[in-house]
This record gives structure tokens, sequence and C-alpha cells, in this order.
């Protein structure tokens, strides 16, 4: 009992993870029908920041935080500024800008940083473990978890509760008729796409506690953001948390009972969803 | 009677015009051997092979305007059936690995595609991704038969069942050659036809295709068997060409890798997808010479150079250029 | 008119067409027209997964040829490194540039085990001296006749530490967790017959998939052993393990074998406290206290500004038995005269001394090393020695 319950805890927070992630790609996806490829690398971006603010510098684990995330939001902008805002509804253009991007952002992080990985680090306050039933459980993934939580009621009352939330859904629903209605949807969208690159940076360095820091991150990353985007279903906060749980709390008990299988899982998992019901559990159409 | 033989002469003079590029290019691809080493022979040969691959996605992506993310999945049937049906079966004869190759390569095309074509737009190319990786994993994970994460190494030249016959570098060249040739004949062939010119209807203008009457699903699923079949070839070439090959000749890299190529020269076109073919893998094997360390990001910069600035293609353009003048 | 046009133009497509593809040869020609010196080929990994070794051995290397200022037996040396990019496929296209166009009957890797099987049978076929940079496969030593496996096989390699368990450490049960791949099975497999071998019991062999971020569910299902003996493909993945290991509070102690790579120097100092008493395995750490070792760390560190860890080690040695091997041939770099020459040396090293068997594989010292807090800092102390390991397959 007391392994399944620890496998769950992991399993929220991967999940939880995952759905600071997954949540920017889904809403840019929903909100702009961009599909930013360059989601992990923002990740991995905020996640070397974060460290050498941190670990290099030594400075606050949550300035570290702050700043990583900063640091996505800010090149993703000249990246939407720059290249994405020619290209809207271009989808495989898209794909090929952000695919050829990711390549530069990680050469590029290697070239700063060196290619070795970074071990796991965190706040001296986080450095603890609390007990859970007969084992201890590091403070680190609890925080992850109550920090995924925080994030979700903050999207969700954000997209629900808020004029500028009701804008995006609507720019969702229909963009034309947004902007008829005299909204700056594109104003909305750049928003949209800044926070969600800056939640991608603040999750790299969050992450970071229990994953460390590696260019490959960038890859392994995204896909796993991908398929909880499908599964969870776009543009939705809702089903990026669904997707999440389910991928977290899935991945976490299939490496322990089925650890041959995982990739192959995966993109199973992909592909029956994406046949029998495209746009997720709780996606909006696109 | 004199009016009939200027009109015949002037049209075949047009079609001598346009075939002209044509012929002086495989005539030059020759004679390469001839002035160029050994080691470079081969470096063309993957040109060579690699734009049979990238006109084979062509087919699907350009003429009938498919986004697919995961075509280097039957390039990579292609290549592990000639990989396990030598090195694992010890099947040898030339005369049964490649036919079978192609065949497993359409047969998981019309697999795939009956999955894929549920769906369209920003869906289709995210299952023509998932599809792709999804035989990625199986390559790394069935050991016994793929060779898992590190593939299958030592496949043989093409066997042909004739004695005292020994492989060179130049012979294998020039096979490929051949196989290109071939493969751009039948290709031309088939995008010019009135199923071709169905394709690009249905590219420019989906709903008005099915008003009038043509099964477009029909369509697009033989367009997307053909697609694969040809990616199939260019896979079986590949192996008897690298004589190793792994699970990265499935993946996304490799399929994102032959798009580029595609949008690069010019989709849509048949020779557009040979130059951009050319132009990648020349640009990379420079990379490598003057700035090995940093040619990922070399490549980067071409994706974005080539979706922001050449958007419609450089062989296109070029073309344009030979057009306008005199 | 017009066909005068066509015509011109035709020409100009032709000779554009010829231009490319003879720019190729003369790019080709330019490189490989120089001054016979003897080339060594390197094929190191400076991008991708590994990507932070390739620096290292290349320290090593050119270290080792400084001192000999580029030359031996009066022949000049020429380095000519590649980058592998961690890549069979980029691997092979190196492999064949250093081979057919530079010439190299010599060549320093290629480091990963999936890519030297990769590239074993047209290595073989070229006959290019091959030397591993760290343990090689043994199947690969023996199944081709080109290669020189320094320090030693994987499956060899860390056996003394299954011996170390029993014998000094009075371990009895044990269970392994490694990365689910070839060099993974034959480390953990080694040191699991080793330990099976003096009557020990091995509860349990986890492997974990090539790549894994989160150790938890791994870690969960720990079972009561004596000890657990890791190893993972890359000292990120280590550094995640032991923090997991320590954050979930899990009791078995960790034997961590390829110490030296898997707690590097600043992995160690980040770990610091957690990692503190912990024993492992290696060939090599900049500690060992031997005269040869002590000149070696202070060329090292003069050069470079930091201690040389296991893969500058290796890389160094690489070189210096290439160097002692072509002393021996009178600076014949061909393969026939090479690899017999080398194959006869006993030399000294920083590490210990070396030979070799008739198959290639060296036979060197491997050492057990503890985590203290000496001076300051962390630090792999070498508290115990096993001499001339080999293969039992050999």
């Amino acid at each position: 009992m007391d392994v399944f319950v620890l496998n769950l805890l992991n399993g929220i927070s991967w999940g939880s993870i995952l759905f600071l992630v997954a949540s920017g790609l889904s809403l840019i996806l929903g909100v702009m029908g961009i599909l930013n490829l360059t989601h992990g690398a923002m990740y991995m971006v905020g996640a070397f920041v974060g460290w050498s603010i941190a670990v290099q510098y030594g400075l606050s684990f949550w300035l570290a935080a702050l700043i990583g995330g900063l640091s996505a939001g800010l090149i993703s902008l000249v990246i939407e500024r720059g290249f994405l805002r020619h290209l809207y509804k271009q989808l495989n253009e898209q794909v090929l800008l952000t695919f050829g991007l990711v390549h530069i952002l990680i050469n590029s992080t290697i070239w700063i940083w060196g290619a070795r990985s970074r071990a796991p680090f965190t706040t001296p306050f986080l450095s603890g473990s609390v007990s859970i039933m007969g084992w201890s459980y590091p403070m680190t993934r609890i925080a992850i978890i109550v920090i995924g939580g925080l994030l979700a009621t903050g999207l969700w009352w954000l997209t629900n509760k808020t004029r500028v939330g009701a804008m995006v859904r609507a720019g969702m629903d229909d963009r034309e008729m947004t902007m008829g209605l005299g909204i700056n949807l594109p104003l909305v969208s750049v928003g949209v796409f800044f926070l969600g690159a800056f939640l991608a940076g603040f999750a790299g360095v969050i992450g970071a506690q229990v994953l460390g820091v590696y260019p490959g991150l960038a890859m392994d990353i995204l896909l796993l953001a991908l398929v909880v985007v499908i599964i969870g279903g776009v543009g939705s906060v809702g089903g990026a948390l669904l997707g999440s749980m389910v991928i977290g709390i899935v991945d976490s008990f299939g490496k322990a009972l089925f650890p041959n299988f995982a990739m192959f899982t995966i993109y199973l998992a992909m592909v029956v969803s994406l046949s029998v019901r495209p746009r997720g559990l709780l996606g909006r159409k696109i | 009677m004199r009016r009939a033989n200027i009109k015949s002469s002037a049209r075949y003079k047009k079609k001598l015009a346009h075939f002209a590029p044509c012929i002086v290019g495989i005539g030059i691809l020759a004679i390469v051997p001839y002035f160029l080493p050994s080691y470079l022979q081969s470096l063309v040969g993957k040109v060579i092979i690699f734009a049979i691959f990238a006109m084979s996605l062509d087919v699907i992506f350009g003429y009938t305007g498919l986004i697919s993310l995961g075509h280097a999945a039957y390039f990579g049937v292609g290549s592990y059936t000639v990989g396990i049906l030598t090195l694992r079966y010890s099947v040898e004869s030339f005369w049964i690995v490649t036919p079978v190759a192609i065949l497993m390569a359409a047969l998981v095309a019309a697999v795939f595609g009956i999955i894929a074509l549920r769906v369209s737009g920003i869906y289709f190319l995210m299952i023509t991704f998932a599809l792709g990786q999804l035989l990625v994993s199986i390559a790394v994970k069935w050991y016994s038969l793929t060779g898992g994460y590190y593939g299958l190494s030592g496949i043989p030249r093409p066997d042909f069942g004739l004695t005292g016959f020994r492989w060179s570098n130049t012979y294998f060249y020039y096979f490929v050659l051949l196989a290109f040739v071939i493969c751009f004949f039948i290709l031309y062939r088939f995008v010019h036809s009135p199923f071709g010119l169905t394709l690009e209807g249905i590219r420019e203008n989906e709903s008005r295709m099915q008003v009038m009457g043509y099964n477009i699903w029909l369509h697009k699923y033989i367009a997307f068997i053909v697609s694969g079949a040809f990616a199939g070839v260019a896979g079986m070439l590949f192996a008897y060409h690298n004589r190793l090959i792994n699970p990265a000749h499935l993946d996304v890299t490799t399929s994102t890798l032959v798009m580029l190529m595609v949008i690069l020269g010019g989709a849509g076109t048949l020779y557009g997808p040979i130059v951009g073919a050319a132009l990648v893998i020349l640009i990379e094997y420079f990379a490598g010479i003057y700035v090995p360390k940093r040619w990922p990001l070399i490549l980067g910069g071409v994706f974005v150079v080539a979706v922001m600035y050449a958007r419609l293609g450089i062989a296109v353009q070029l073309s344009r250029l030979w057009k306008r003048m005199p | 008119m017009k066909k005068k046009m066509l015509l011109t133009k035709l020409v100009v497509f032709g000779c554009i067409v010829t231009l490319a593809l003879w720019s190729l040869g003369v790019v080709y020609a330019e490189k490989s027209a120089s001054v016979e010196p003897i080339k060594i080929g390197a094929l190191l990994d400076f991008t991708g997964v590994v990507a932070d070794l390739g620096p290292r051995f290349e320290a090593g290397i050119k270290l080792r040829l400084e001192e000999a200022n580029y030359e031996v037996a009066g022949r000049p040396i020429q380095l000519i490194l590649e980058d592998g990019g961690t890549d069979v496929n980029i691997s092979f296209d190196k492999a064949k540039k250093l081979i057919e166009r530079d010439k190299v009957t010599v060549m320093i890797g290629p480091l990963m085990g999936g890519i030297q099987l990769g590239l074993a049978p047209y290595l073989d076929e070229q006959r290019v001296l091959n030397f591993s940079l760290i343990n090689i496969e043994f199947p690969v030593l023996k199944e081709r006749s080109n290669w020189i496996g320094y320090p030693g096989s994987t499956y060899s390699a860390y056996k003394t530490m299954g011996y170390y368990a029993y014998d000094e450490l009075g371990y009895r049960t044990m269970m392994t967790s490694g990365s689910d791949y070839a060099a993974g099975y034959s480390y953990l497999g080694g040191v699991a017959d080793a330990f099976k071998e003096r009557g020990g019991k091995i509860i349990e062999q986890q492997w974990v998939p090539l790549g894994t971020l989160d150790f938890s569910p791994y870690l969960v299902a720990t079972k009561n052993a004596d000890a657990v003996a890791i190893f993972f493909a890359s000292a990120g993945a280590v550094a995640r393990y032991i923090t997991q290991h320590r954050g979930l509070g899990v009791k078995v102690p960790i034997l961590v074998t390829d110490i030296s790579s898997g707690l590097e120097e600043d992995t160690l100092q980040e770990l610091g406290d957690k990692v503190l008493g912990m024993k492992g395995v290696d060939n090599y750490c900049w500690s060992l206290k031997t005269p040869m070792n002590e000149k070696f760390v202070a060329a090292f560190e003069a050069k470079y500004g930091r201690k040389p860890g296991g893969a500058e080690l290796n890389a160094y040695v690489d070189t210096s038995i290439i160097l002692a091997g072509l002393e021996a041939t009178g600076g014949d770099a061909s393969f026939d005269k090479l690899r017999p020459a080398i194959l006869g040396l006993q030399i000294e090293t920083p590490q210990g001394p070396t030979s070799f068997t008739p198959s290639g594989h060296a036979v060197v010292n491997r050492y057990i090393f503890e985590v203290k807090y000496i001076d300051g800092r962390y630090v792999l102390d070498p508290i115990r020695m096993y001499p001339n390991q080999v293969d039992p397959r050999d």
C-alpha cells in the first residue's frame, strides 16, 4: 500500500511539472494556432539560466525560477515577433521553423554552458523530507505538487473568471468575431504566448529540483508535453491538467510495472487518442 | 501538310527545351566518377538517394498538400527490410530482397494511411508523427530483429547472383543513378497524369473537387501509398549504400530533414526536392569540415532561412529566372 | 535564334552543376595535399549526449602529444579530430572521412559501445587500428582483429567491486540498478558474477531505460539487499539517482561503478555530503599516489587549470600506447606492423603498469575508492588496489 501511495505521489509530482509546461503549449496552440516546438527548449533555457543564478552565483532559488521564466518569455517574444508572426496559420512552416529554432537553441545552450549535466538543486528550505507511511519523501516533490496546484488554480481563474480570460476563450472559438468586437486579439495572443513560455521556463527551474539540468531536456520535455496536449485536449487548462496527471501517473506506475514498454505505449496512446478523439479529452476544436 | 510539320517540330523543340536541363544534369552526374574520387562519389550517391526520398514526399506533400511528419517511417521500413533479410535471415538475393522491401514500405503506408487519413490538418501532422515514432520505439526495443538502438551494420552490397561480379564504389554509384532515373521517370509520369492533376486540384481546393464528384479519400490514400513506396525505394537503396541503419532513420529528425529538402528546393515540382536534397547534404558536408561542432546551429539556421525567405523553394525561384531569360 | 539561346542557357546550367561538384573535389584535394606525417585520427563526441567527454579526451591526447613534441621516431605527427556527435550515423560519416579522405591508419575512438558495434564491420574491413577510450565490449574485441581495448573490457572492468563487496565489506546480498543497454549489462554483469563467485546472492537486477529522468519508481522498488551496485550512462543520471535515493530515504547503501566518471569533479562537489562515505570502483582518479601520477596531474593542471579525470587519463594513455608502439616500429604506422608491436608492449602509466593480451585486452590495475572530505574538498580516496585485471573469456 505504501508503495502505491509513493508511486501515486511521484506520478502527481511528475504530472505537475508536465502541467506547467503543457498548459503553456496548449494555450498557445489554442489561442494562436501555433504549434510551438520550441516550448521544450524554453524549459531547458529556464533551467540553465536558473542553474546559473541559483548554483553558479548562489542567489535565491525563487529568484532563479523567476528569472528563468523571464528569459524564456523574452526569447519566445523575440521568436514570435521576429518569425512566427509572419507564419499565421501556415502549419508546416511553423513546424519547420520552430524545429530549426530548437536546434539553434540547444546548440547555443551547449555553447554557453557546456554540455555537462547539472545535478538537481533546490532552496535550503526544501532540502529536507517528510515522513510518509514509513518512507521519507523529499520536500522538493511536495513543493512541486503545491506549486502545480497553485498555478492550476491561478490559470483556471485567469481563463474563466477574468475579462482577459474571456477574451482568450472567445478568440479561440471565433477569431474574426472577437476581433470584430474591437478586442485587440493580437495583443492578447502575444500576452498568452509570453505567459506560456514564462511558465515553461519557470517549470524548468522548479523541475530541476528533481530532474536536474541538461540540454536534452528540450526534446524530452517537448515530447511529453505534446502527448499531454494531444490526450488532454488543446486550448484548455483543464485538459492540460487532466492530461498531465494521466501521463504522470501512468508513467510512474508504468515504469514500475512495465519497464520495457514506456515509449511504445506513449506513442500508441497518441495514435489512439488522435484517431478516436482528435481534440483530446477536454479540448476545444481548432 | 506543311503546317502540321511546323506544329509538331515546334512542340518537339519545346519539349526538348523543357527536358534539356534534365538531360544535361543526368549527363553530368553520369560522368561524375571521372572527376571525383571514390569517397565523394559516395556523397553524390547519398544526394541522389535522398533526392528520391524527397521526391516521394513531394507527391504527398507538394502535390496533394498533406503535411506528413512521419515520412521517414516508410524510408526506414525499406532500409530495415533489406537489413533484416540479409543479416537476420541470410536472404542475399537482390531479386527477392528489393521487391519485398518496397512492398513492405507500401504495406506500412497502406496501414498507416487508413489510420492517418481519418483526420486532417494539424491532427494529421501529429498522427503521422506519432505513427513514425511508434515504429522507432519498436525498432529500438526489438533487439533480436532490428539490432535495437544501434541498429544493423555490415549490410552487404546487392547480390545479383552474377558470378565473378565484385562491387566497387563506382559501380554502386551507377546503380544508384540508374535507380534514380527510373524513379524520376515513373514519378514524372505519375504527377503529370490525370491522377496527378487531380491531386493538385485537391491541394488547391478540396471542397470543389468533392463537388465535382472525385473520390477525395481514395485519391489521397493512393497518393499516400505511392509516396510511401518510393520512400521505401530510397530506403532500400540507402541500406545498400550506407550498410548501416538504425532507428534514427525512422525518426522525426529524418522526417523533418526530408521535409526541409522539399521546402527548400520547392514543393510541388519534382525537380525542387532534388535541388533541396543536394543543397542540404552539401551544406551538411561543408559544415562538417569547417565548423563541425556548430553543425546543428547551421542546420537550424537553414531551417529558419528556408521557411522565412525561400518559401517557394530555391529551385522554383531559379526556374522562374530561367524562363524569364530570353 | 531561339536554339542558340537555349544552347547558351544549357551550357551555363551545365557549368554551374559541374562547378558545384568540382568544388567538392577542390576542398577534398586542399585538405589531403600535405607532407607525409603520421596521421592519428580521433573520433570523439563534442555534441550529443556525451558531449562533455569529447573535450576531456581531447585534453588528454593533446597533453601527451605536446609532451612528445608532436613527433615520434623522427616523424612528425598530425592529429585529426572529428566530432562523432554521439550518433552512430554521424560517427560513421566522420570515420569514413578520416579513413578514406585523411588516410589515417590509427584511430582513437569511437567511444560508445553501440557505435563501436555499428562501425565495426567497416573499420575491420579498412584495417584501421582502433583504440577504445573507455572499456570495450568484449565481443567487439574478440570478433574483430583491429581493436586495442584500453583500459579493458566492460565485463571485466568492475568485477573487483563484486569481490570487494563480499570480501572486505562483508555483504552477502546485493542488487544492481543500471542503464538498460549493452554497457550496463556488461558492467553490472561483471560485478554480479564476481559477487556470486564468492558466494554472494544477487537479489534483483533493475534495468532503467536510458534517459530516465525520474528514478523514484525504481527506488521505491529497491529490495532489502546489503547494497545496490549502480551504473548509469551519464554523470547526470548518477547524480539524479543519488539525489532521489537520498531524498526518498532509501536505506540500502550505494556502490558506484565507474565512480570516477559518475562522480566526476564538479558533480562530486555539487553532491557533497550526499555521497560522503560512498564507495566505488574505477581505474583512475587523480588522487592516486604514484610518482608518475603526481607528475601527470601537475602537468595537466598547469596546462588546463583543473584536475584530470578518468576520461583524460584514458586518452592520455591511449596516446602513450600509440607513441610507444610507433617507437617500436621505427615510425611505421601500418596496421600489420603497428598492432603486433603494441601487443608486445609493457609500459608504465600514471595509473599503474599496462600490458596486453593477444586479443588486445589491456591488463591494468583497478582501484576501490571512497568519498572523503579532505582539505576542504570532497575527494575520491583510493583504498584498495586490484592488479592485472583480465576478462575470463579471453
